[in-house]
């Protein structure tokens, strides 16, 4: 139920940015991260024109990779 | 190390997973990209992936699709909707107007729109003219309609607001005695305004395996990876596939607007029924912008039935995973794209038009 | 020849007297320049050397808005549609008869442009605009001009195409980038708050389809115009009856072109084009065919994209994932979308 792209914040006026995304331009709205630090540069998730949030620099992963290297760490130290 | 799609498809290719898993997401989008990338025909034949209650078109009640229909055929409006209603059918007679489509064919000023900036723009350029705004859409959408609204609007802008709560329907299917799926894949974009939080419930009152997914590949396959894993180790956590967006309390200010302007009240599902506490309407601060007291004629109390899909339309248990979309008898028969039936045929993300579109068709 | 001194077209222009004929002569005469046979008889005379050859004939309309857009304009498109159409059926284009459909208030500066890009267009494809008609209706019943064509054409009795030569295991190659001039269309009416620099693919596509006429092994061409490349696939399985199957990484599509459609929910394999060819092949000769694209102008990104087989009940994108999804024929317009 939301189709959301990433975008990047090229100049922003008031609640009003302009973003782009592979040459392709949007106005986005602000509003919903009006108290956030939000600066030319940021990558934002856009839906519907609005930006849902700022994109921070992770992955997708799964907690699973800490518990097996944690797992590994462990079966390492006891046959160590 | 984040692993690409390629990789956490071996990853999953190498569970040992039992004769069949369900996994059931609750977000169109979420549908969307598992048939853009064909992952149903990727994974294990094994693993099924369950449409659950999360197309807006779908869940969309009849009556408000009526309402829209009528105010845009009777008054001098002009009414703008997303894209994805334009085409969802009401039971009527053949002969009579099905959709906001044929209304506008017939010459009502009906226009699609991609954001609620579109609709403060063409209320500005319509001062003489009311211009009603049909709202539907899960809490991703209706943010920002709340915050159009905060942020203030011309007073010919009124909202026929039609919006949903996602995860009290899940809450509705794993209270009733037989759920339908065995993990959860929970909304992207939905926890990233409302947060991870909401969904901890899925966990620690019904102990199932659930993780929060984006909506690429990558984001999408960890998701299954971990509920998978969750399940083969009898782990169930809430696991966040998609932190570069999802925090646990999601975004405040967002949540701010939507309770500052918007309440939540019970709410009817087409085909379900009414939910408690799974809808949104105007706070009394906002009651001049709502459509329906403006133009009250239009609720027609009788179209209020739980469950009125159209005659011998099975796509109420369809939606809620209770039935594959081949065990409805009109599936294939009287239903199919080119003369969809149920709203779910009728949504490219609705789990029949997905079926038909999934080239391993199980047996009808 | 009196030039037409007028701004803006006028009722008048089309009821028969002095104005229309200053309109045909002072303005479409002059613009179409050498590429205009006769516009003093009401029929003109055309001469093809018919020895082994068939006569082609083709019509086709324009009402695209705008009627400018970047790569293109409903001048040179009603050329290159027309053009298209016959050079797909393997014949090269002659004659084309030119319709003009005018709402009273359009610019006669707009006007004028519109006929020089239609004549440059037709004067690159080596055709003559043989004869035509102006009509003038009343504003509010047109969107500024439209344009209807008929095409005229010769194809070499040798040269035998159709869906009946089709062949199961026949590759299908593309010469370029698919959904350029839909995104260019929309993104020219800034629809939506979106902007960018996409271009219309709109061109004549004669170079392809000559130098796909040279192979023994073609099968079949064809121009995808509305409803996409997905539309052409969609013929070939209900004419053939064989299975079609294509391959994401191989279609070529642009960034931006991806991007818009991300943004709005659109799926660009039901994107127009307008100056693409979709050309079936057999299996052997397919690499060399697309060696001899490759080397054409704005034939860079022609690809192999997929083929035909006896297995698949239709249309299969066969995507980076190594899953599959049906193509189904299109239903509907897109429109933008949250889910």
């Amino acid at each position: 139920m939301c189709l959301g792209i990433p975008m990047q914040i090229v100049e922003i006026n008031g609640y009003t940015a302009r973003c782009e995304a592979k040459g392709v331009e949007r106005d986005i709205s602000l509003f919903m991260l009006q108290d956030d630090a939000v600066e030319p540069g940021d990558y934002v998730m856009v839906h519907v024109g609005y930006a849902i949030q700022k994109i921070s620099e992770q992955d997708a992963r799964s907690s699973w990779e800490l518990f097996d290297e944690i797992l590994a760490a462990e079966s390492a130290l006891s046959n160590a | 190390m984040s692993l690409n799609a390629q990789q956490w498809l071996q990853q999953i290719r190498q569970l040992p997973l039992p004769e069949k898993v369900r996994i059931m997401n609750v977000c169109g989008g979420h549908e969307r990209s598992i048939t853009q990338a064909g992952l149903r025909s990727a994974l294990p034949d094994n693993i099924e992936l369950i449409p659950g209650p999360g197309c807006p078109v779908c869940v969309c009640p009849e009556e408000d699709v009526y309402e829209a229909i009528q105010i845009a055929l009777n008054e001098e409006v002009i009414l703008v909707a997303f894209g994805d209603m334009l085409r969802v059918p009401v039971n009527v007679r053949k002969s009579e107007v099905r959709s906001l489509e044929q209304a506008k064919a017939r010459g009502a000023d009906i226009r699609p729109v991609a954001s609620p900036t579109d609709v403060v723009r063409i209320a500005r350029d319509n001062p003489d003219k009311d211009v009603v705004f049909f709202a539907a859409g899960f809490e991703t959408t209706t943010a920002p309609v709340a915050a159009m609204l905060a942020e203030g609007v011309p007073d010919n802008l009124l909202l026929l607001l039609s919006g949903r709560l996602t995860w009290p329907a899940v809450a509705m299917l794993l209270a009733s005695d037989e759920p339908g799926f065995d993990c959860l894949v929970a909304p992207g974009h939905v926890a990233t305004v409302m947060g991870a939080k909401e969904w901890h419930f899925v966990v620690e009152q019904h102990q199932l395996p659930a993780a929060v997914a984006g909506f690429n590949n990558e984001s999408l396959l960890a998701a299954f990876y971990s509920s998978l894993r969750q399940l083969l180790e009898d782990k169930p956590f809430l696991d966040n596939c998609y932190p570069e967006l999802v925090t646990e309390e999601g975004n405040a200010q967002a949540k701010k607007h939507l309770y500052e302007v918007m309440q939540v009240t019970d709410a009817n599902w087409r085909g379900i029924g009414t939910i408690p506490a799974s809808g949104f309407g105007l706070t009394r601060k906002y009651t001049a912008h709502d459509a329906r007291l403006k133009y009250p004629g239009y609720q027609d109390e009788a179209r209020k039935r739980a469950g009125e899909m159209p005659p011998g339309c099975d796509c109420a248990r369809v939606v809620l995973g209770k039935i594959y979309p081949t065990e409805c008898k009109l599936y294939g028969a009287a239903c199919t794209p080119r003369n969809p039936i149920g709203p779910c045929m009728v949504s490219d993300e609705g789990a029949c038009r997905i079926w038909w579109s999934n080239v391993r068709k199980p047996a009808a | 020849m009196t030039k037409l001194t007028d701004t803006h077209i006028s009722l008048a222009h089309g009821n028969g007297g002095r104005l229309m004929r200053e309109l045909i002569e002072g303005l479409i005469a002059d613009s179409l320049g050498d590429r205009l046979l006769d516009i003093e008889n009401d029929a003109a005379r055309i001469d093809l050397d018919q020895r082994d050859a068939e006569l082609l004939i083709t019509t086709d309309g324009f009402t695209v808005k705008p009627l400018e857009f970047p790569g293109g304009d409903i001048g040179s498109l009603a050329v290159h549609g027309t053009v298209n159409d016959l050079a797909v059926s393997g014949a090269t284009p002659h004659y084309l008869s030119l319709n003009l459909f005018i709402e009273e208030g359009l610019e006669v500066s707009l006007l004028q442009r519109l006929l020089c890009s239609l004549a440059k267009a037709a004067g690159e494809a080596g055709v003559k605009i043989a004869c035509g008609d102006t009509k003038v209706v009343p504003r509010g019943e047109g969107s500024g001009v439209y344009f209807a064509t008929t095409g005229v054409g010769l194809r070499p009795k040798s040269l035998q195409l159709g869906f009946s030569h089709i062949q199961p295991d026949d590759r299908i190659l593309v010469s370029g980038p698919i959904g350029d001039h839909g995104i260019a269309v929309m993104l020219a009416r800034e629809q939506f708050g979106l902007r960018g620099d996409v271009r219309s693919d709109a061109a004549s596509v004669l170079a392809f389809t000559r130098t796909a006429s040279e192979f023994s092994g073609l099968r079949y061409m064809r121009d995808p115009t509305r409803g996409g490349l997905a539309t052409v696939l969609h013929e070939l399985h209900r004419a053939t009856g064989l299975g079609v199957r294509v391959y994401e990484p191989q279609l070529p599509i642009r960034d931006q072109v991806k991007t818009v459609c991300e943004m709005l929910g659109y799926d660009p394999h039901y994107l127009a084009c307008e100056g693409r060819v979709v050309a079936i092949i057999a299996a052997d000769q397919a690499d060399s065919l697309l060696q001899r694209w490759q080397q054409l102008p704005n034939g860079g990104r022609a690809a192999l994209i997929g083929q035909l087989n006896r297995h698949d009940t239709g249309v299969v994108l066969e995507t980076e994932l190594g899953g599959e999804r049906v193509l189904e024929e299109l239903e509907d317009d897109p429109l933008p979308r949250i889910c």
